[in-house]
């Protein structure tokens, strides 16, 4: 009875509740006033403080446009060109997926979501001990985000730590991340000469070069500061060198309160936007207005060890002020949430990433990174913690959504009819019109009685997380890649994913 | 650009100022405290906001409420509201106005123990337990028992060490005594009062049963009319059932407890999809619409009277018609009733954290964060937060109330937020580590920080990966269980003394025996 009921529901299906670019900015942890405060000191930082270690393309173009080197060699930026460059970004972008689909436009308070990350480990199905990560733990992940509606694009979350030349682990991580998703991609790299065989592949995945440019579905970046306040001359050259995507450049910046970075969360704040500043100026005096996604990721010190902690009020408190800071300027942001500090997907997980990631998307931050899958303190990936993240983002992003107010939701005709009527709203036409498009529905949260889930023999979430894991990765080995061009790709570079792990029937799930 | 200038020439004087400036951020008692002001998060626009209450005072003017009272009749009829022959009975929208404008602001919310008195005004949060949970999810089973006195007793002496914990609401009904509501009452009172100093409230459906708690508080302070100078006990329920009707039981303790001067508790809950409407704008209408009515027979009992403006939309999974308490709907139309409530001056008390995993798990962690830490940052005065409920409100988990303590520590972080003024902004310091050792570690702001600036939380895990293997690989809620029994086995407070303690056992059928209330009754 109660099934019919449901099956004739589910079917009519309409529009659905939440999808990527929702409009966030309603949660202002920082005052107009105190955000200005922040930026003057940034301009004082940059101004008087400067960055060290600038590498020589950048040295020479900001010379040019008035930056100064003082007697310590590091790069001071004068205010005024600072206001310059940010008012002159890109304040808006695109991130094409293989599959159109999965595009995204990335502008003002529009929210996305996805994973990211450099964890080394990682935790099986069921287990509780994590081993090292691999290339082909890397294919599998993109496979299983590519099935997940809340993460909106993909960054390999995880290193194939079984690798050891820096070339052939950035084409592979490339290879592998393509070849499991049509999602939008993040890139990073080891070396900045491994982006040029990189891009050569990706062309041939898109039919020509062209093809690619015109809709580049991957781009690169990396984190070239070394805190506090130096350049890094590798990622700094990754980050130039990234530009030849046609692509945004995604810098990401990190600095570590009480340990690389001030204790004072205003004081960190201040110093991750100069940092975060000085890479935006980095590549846009470079390459005036190519556009960039500025990540100032303010990381927070557990100060009675000094190491890092991803899940504390402090870390998610000062991320969503970076994000909204990085907002107020124009600039498209990316900030970390949902590196919760627990070892396995438990309850501290679940409220560690939901506080974080609900913070950074009120704020109305573009891109929230790291906000699925990752665990330990960014040390591991869970299969089945990206599954279960995945329904926390769809709750997350049901409530950035908002509530609609007009007329027809203001209800005061149905209220009355019902009132006059039979009681109660079940059988109205505006509950099975909004059944669908109003409320968003989880994929595996358990919604059953209490009677039915210890009939079932109480399970916790995992449970489910890893059937499911196991469901989509058995079955799902997309073709994103054409296989005459993939043979080619095989004879022109060291892939290593062998084709026949990536096809089902291979025995690993 | 002058600013600039003087912000820079303030920021490079040395750091002398820096350094007294952040003695004085190291001095501060605690990382948090209870009423740390909330409203920066704003769901609702002030327009959306208008609307919405214009059509709840035309859902009150024009459809009215249901089957009200007598006693409710007694104080409307005279003062201008109307009895259609439908039995509904309609408030003007100028009275309404009227009784708005005189709305109570503020209050003073008595504990047992003065020192836990607190105000409740403007956006201050306050977070409270809640709930009429019949089980008790049991750690090694994981199956649901129905709740006996102990258990009551048992989560009140937790909740009375639970720092964020601020209030205590009565969390469930205690199934043992649920065929006899008299000495359930009672002893649900005697049971908070034995085991919590905090302020604490009680669910009463019972008109007749008020008086008599009253007289209870009175012996336990060895003063007739002591309580109600100093009420440390607050009492309430759900008034109207939805929607737009007057529940007679709950309507009665309404009236009766305005009149003694009382503040009313309220929740009103109405459930988007089957008894209020599917969309949530119109759930907020009709939620505001029937707390208002809650709101104007308070105020017409007694002009400016305090209540707790209880707007508690529920939410459906309309795939099956039963409450959702988990879901991004309801922790997103709470959050705006909260909004509203700040917006037109009313005091606002919300429920949160109401999972649908039936065990503390991954889902429930994040389920509870994602609704409480939204219902915070809107400015809640009591976020019901409903430390260690599961399962849709249907079962209560010892080891869920300690987990549920640490995620609301970090809510209270966010509240608190980030200070910026010169030395916190740290021109100074940032100067002084680029060219000095260059990194903070061991800087005087750090070592001045680390326990003003940083909250630590009880028993969430920080180990390393290999320091946690080494401990046997535990989960949170493994952690939580062994802390329960820590924090249960000799924690036996003495709020009651033995002179009250007669004094309440010769008057009223107290159930909880002496021997259960001591170390070595084998509970724990």
């Amino acid at each position: 009875m109660r099934r019919g009921r449901m099956a004739r529901r589910e079917a009519q299906a309409g529009q659905a509740a939440v999808s990527p670019g929702l409009s966030g900015g309603k949660y202002k942890p920082l005052s107009e006033a105190e955000m200005q405060a922040v930026h003057r000191t940034v301009l004082d930082v940059l101004e008087n403080i400067g960055i060290a270690d600038p590498i020589p393309i950048v040295e020479e173009h900001a010379l040019k446009k008035g930056c100064k080197l003082d007697e310590h060699g590091r790069l001071c930026f004068p205010r005024a060109l600072v206001d310059d460059v940010i008012a002159e970004a890109a304040h808006d972008l695109t991130f094409h997926g293989q599959d159109p689909k999965f595009d995204l436009d990335l502008r003002q308070q529009r929210v996305h979501t996805y994973g990211g990350g450099e964890a080394v480990t990682i935790l099986d199905v069921g287990a509780t001990e994590y081993r090292p990560s691999t290339l082909l733990d890397i294919y599998d992940v993109a496979r299983l985000v590519d099935k997940l509606d809340n993460i909106h694009a993909f960054s390999r979350l995880i290193v194939a730590t079984e690798m050891s030349g820096r070339l052939a682990t950035d084409i592979n991580t490339a290879y592998a991340s393509v070849a499991g998703t049509a999602k939008h991609v993040a890139l990073t790299f080891g070396d900045a000469k491994n982006i040029e065989p990189t891009l050569e592949m990706l062309h041939m995945i898109a039919g020509g070069e062209k093809k690619f440019r015109e809709r580049p579905f991957a781009h690169g970046g990396g984190c070239p500061i070394i805190s506090p306040l130096r350049y890094g001359q590798d990622n700094c050259e990754v980050c130039i060198e990234s530009v030849k995507f046609g692509a945004p450049v995604w810098i990401v910046v990190a600095p570590q309160a009480g340990a690389t970075a001030p204790a004072a969360l205003a004081g960190a704040l201040v110093q991750v936007m100069a940092e975060a500043l000085a890479c935006l100026l980095m590549v846009n005096l470079v390459y005036p207005k190519h556009p960039v996604i500025l990540g100032p990721w303010p990381f927070v010190s557990d100060l009675r060890s000094g190491s890092f902690t991803g899940g504390g009020g402090e870390g998610a408190l000062v991320s969503a002020a970076a994000a909204q800071i990085t907002n107020y300027y124009g600039l498209i942001s990316s900030v970390a949430a949902g590196m919760s500090d627990s070892k396995l997907p438990d309850n501290q997980a679940g409220y560690e990433k939901a506080i974080a990631v609900t913070l950074a998307a009120h704020a109305g931050c573009n891109n929230i990174s790291e906000s699925a899958g990752m665990m330990g303190s960014l040390m591991g990936l869970s299969f089945e913690a990206l599954l279960i993240d995945n329904d926390m983002l769809g709750t997350v992003l049901r409530t950035v959504r908002g509530i609609e107010v007009n007329e027809e939701t203001l209800s005061y005709d149905v209220i009355a009819n019902v009132v006059r009527g039979e009681g109660h709203f079940l059988r109205e036409q505006q509950t099975l019109a909004l059944m669908r498009s109003e409320y968003e529905y989880p994929q595996l949260a358990d919604r059953l009685t209490p009677g039915e889930w210890q009939d079932i023999g109480s399970p916790d979430i995992r449970v489910q997380a890893g059937a499911r894991v196991k469901q989509i990765l058995s079955s799902h080995y997309p073709g994103y890649i054409d296989p005459a061009v993939d043979a080619k790709i095989r004879d022109r570079f060291p892939i290593e994913l062998e084709r026949v792990a990536m096809l089902a029937g291979n025995g690993r799930w | 650009m002058i600013q600039d200038a003087r912000t820079a020439a303030r920021s490079r004087r040395g750091g002398s100022i820096a350094r007294r400036a952040s003695k004085a951020l190291g001095s501060t008692a605690g990382v948090v405290r209870p009423g740390q002001s909330g409203g920066q998060y704003r769901p609702l626009s002030d327009a959306d906001m208008q609307r919405i209450y214009t059509t709840a005072l035309d859902v009150l003017e024009n459809i009215g409420i249901g089957d009200p009272i007598a006693e409710i009749l007694h104080y409307a009829l005279p003062q201008g509201c109307l009895l259609g022959e439908d039995n509904r009975l309609r408030f003007p929208r100028a009275l309404v106005d009227d009784l708005i404008a005189i709305a109570a602001q503020e209050y003073p919310l008595y504990a047992p123990d003065p020192c836990k008195d607190r105000m409740v005004r403007g956006k201050e949060v306050l977070f409270s337990s809640s709930g009429e949970a019949v089980t008790v999810l049991d750690f090694e089973t994981q199956k649901f028992r129905p709740t006996i006195l102990t258990d009551l007793y048992d989560a009140a002496r937790l909740g009375d060490q639970l720092e964020h914990i601020h209030n205590f609401g009565q969390p469930f009904i205690v199934a043992e005594y649920s065929h006899d509501t008299y000495v359930h009452d009672m002893n649900i009172g005697y049971a908070e009062l034995a085991g919590t100093s905090k302020s604490f409230a009680l669910g009463i459906s019972v008109v007749d049963h008020i008086e008599p708690l009253v007289a209870l508080f009175d012996a336990y302070l060895g003063e007739e009319g002591g309580f109600l100078k100093r009420p440390f006990c607050t009492f309430g329920g759900c008034p109207i059932v939805s929607p737009l009707r007057f529940g007679k039981d709950n309507a009665e303790v309404l009236v009766k407890v305005a009149e003694l001067g009382l503040v009313a508790d309220i929740a009103v809950a109405p459930q988007a999809g089957t008894t209020s409407p599917a969309a949530l704008a119109g759930t907020l209408v009709q939620c505001f619409a029937e707390t208002l009515a809650c709101f104007c027979v308070v105020n017409l009992v007694k002009p400016g009277a305090a209540i707790n403006f209880g707007m508690w939309p529920f939410i459906s999974d309309l795939r099956t018609g039963s409450f959702s308490g988990g879901s991004g709907e309801a922790a997103l139309i709470s959050a705006a009733t909260v909004q509203l409530c700040n917006h037109f001056g009313f005091i606002s008390s919300v429920g949160a954290g109401m999972t649908d995993a039936k065990t503390m798990d991954v889902q429930a962690g994040y389920e509870k964060a994602i609704s409480v830490a939204t219902a915070a940052l809107a400015g809640a005065n009591f976020v019901a937060a409903y430390p260690g409920i599961v399962g849709s409100l249907m079962g209560q988990s010892f080891e869920g109330m300690i987990i549920d303590n640490d995620m609301i520590g970090n809510i209270q972080r966010l509240l608190r937020g980030i200070e910026v003024t010169d030395a916190t902004l740290s021109y100074d310091v940032i100067d002084a580590a680029v060219f000095g050792n260059g990194h903070y570690l061991g800087s005087e702001q750090t070592l001045e920080l680390m326990h003003s600036e940083y909250l630590y939380p009880e028993i969430a895990d920080r180990l390393t990966p290999g320091a946690w293997a080494e401990l046997g690989s535990k989960t949170l809620y493994q952690q939580a269980h062994e802390r329960v029994g820590e924090m249960l086995a000799d924690y036996y407070p003495t709020y009651i003394d033995r002179e009250a303690d007669q004094r309440i056992r010769d008057r009223f059928p107290i159930r909880l025996q002496p021997g259960d209330m001591a170390p070595g009754n084998g509970r724990w």
